[in-house]
């Protein structure tokens, strides 16, 4: 299974090699964190071939991100129990950071105005034309044809979890069960790997991750889509909202 | 500064395909016994139908209101001014079978995407045929509103319909 990448870049010149080079940066996170290749460094690390300082700094630096993910939301996000099989799966936190990977070399390329899509976790740069921020959906889970909200986003990253995704994917490590009352969870705010992460972990805490966002993250808003088909945000969330 | 600039038009669009291999094979998708979100079905829960209009009293908000991707809509970006046609990609052979994409244009913007081939022969394929396809298709058709740029929530995507979607593309003259 793969996630699809894609990039839109609205800027009057376009550095077609920072792109590429953005593409490069995927395919070797791909090829070190995927938990999909039995070669790459996340497998070689969950099948106990490797040890956590024979990694490369990279995935050292995304595990201690995962650790502090896990600590400050309180074991909701925990990259080794969101599975059945108990294996490490990172994922909640890869996807997200690689994207941040990329924007730091699109930005340093002197893109302006650009929206990255990582099966389905987002970042918008700039506009998407001078003074029109991106608008950017999240998907209603039963209905793949609408989105159930738009957000307007400038800098702004945008992630989601959910149970439509791929099945079950995120289950509570407490309880080793699916998250009850929510059926998606999306969450904003200025890094991708975060709000991955956080993503995550809120959507494992059910309908009051969106209360744990509104008390506990700084500089991050969250909204959820519930069992019973409603939407539920944080204050500062309907500040991004808009009708389009 | 770009160190080798291709002069551009206004809006450039690159939508490059890549996989990512991130763990699904085993997740819990295809766990016997466990409510598999099927296109129309409603995930995780026991809820047993899709959102319909009057279906959910809406004490805060309903989703049936949702903002529906109109194809109907102007371009945001125009992939070649004036194609119109139908584009079959090749077939793809992917693990789970093959593959094949069919993309409809119509004054230079995809107006509809079509699954030819999609694979149904394993209990694996199935579940990439009944979630991924109709969900990717849709997300190919919001691209070409205008008033969405992107869609937020996880996708399930396979290898070979990228890769015929890619070049069903590349017939468009």
């Amino acid at each position: 299974m793969g996630t699809a990448i894609v990039i839109e870049v609205r800027d009057s010149v376009l550095d077609a090699d920072a792109v590429e080079a953005t593409f490069d940066h995927f395919r070797d996170i791909d090829a070190r964190f995927s938990t999909f290749k039995a070669e790459s460094e996340i497998s070689r690390l969950a099948r106990g071939e490797l040890n956590v300082a024979d990694t490369s700094p990279d995935v050292q630096a995304v595990l201690a991100m995962c650790e502090e993910s896990r600590i400050v939301s309180d074991g909701y996000f925990d990259a080794w129990h969101h599975r059945p099989d108990g294996a490490l799966d990172p994922s909640g936190i890869v996807k997200g950071w690689s994207v941040d990977g990329a924007c730091e070399i699109l930005d340093a390329a002197g893109m302006q105005n650009y929206c990255i899509n990582a099966g389905g976790d987002v970042f918008a740069r700039g506009d998407q034309e001078p003074g029109k921020p991106w608008h950017i959906g999240i998907r209603n889970p039963w209905d793949p044809a609408t989105v159930a909200a738009v957000v307007e986003a400038h800098d702004l990253a945008i992630a989601t979890s959910g149970t439509y995704e791929r099945g079950q994917h995120v289950l509570v490590p407490h309880t080793g069960r699916p998250p009850e009352g929510v059926v998606s969870m999306t969450v904003i705010g200025p890094n991708l790997a975060r709000a991955d992460a956080w993503a995550t972990a809120a959507f494992a805490m059910g309908v009051r991750g969106v209360d744990w966002a509104a008390r506990e993250l700084d500089g991050y808003e969250a909204g959820a889509i519930t069992s019973d088909r409603h939407v539920i945000t944080t204050v500062g969330f309907e500040r991004f909202r808009i009708t389009p | 500064m770009p160190k080798r600039g291709a002069v551009a038009l206004v809006t450039t669009v690159l939508a490059v395909i890549l996989l990512f291999g991130f763990k699904t094979a085993d997740a819990p998708a295809i766990t016997p016994g466990r409510a598999t979100p099927g296109i129309g079905g409603a995930p995780g829960r026991s809820s047993p139908s899709p959102i319909a209009a009057g279906a959910t009293p809406p004490p805060s908000q309903d989703l049936t209101g949702g903002t529906t991707a109109d194809p109907t809509r102007p371009p945001a970006t125009q992939a070649q001014a004036g194609a119109s046609g139908t584009f079959t990609g090749d077939t793809i052979q992917t693990p789970y079978g093959a593959v094949q994409i069919a993309i409809v244009m119509k004054a230079g913007k995809i107006v509809d995407v079509q699954a030819l081939q999609m694979p149904f022969d394993r209990r694996l394929s199935q579940q990439i045929s009944q979630q991924a396809e109709p969900i990717l298709r849709s997300q190919v058709l919001r691209a070409q509103s205008a008033n969405i740029n992107g869609v937020s929530g996880a996708s399930y995507t396979s290898e070979g319909y990228y890769e015929s979607l890619k070049s069903a593309l590349a017939q468009v003259p």
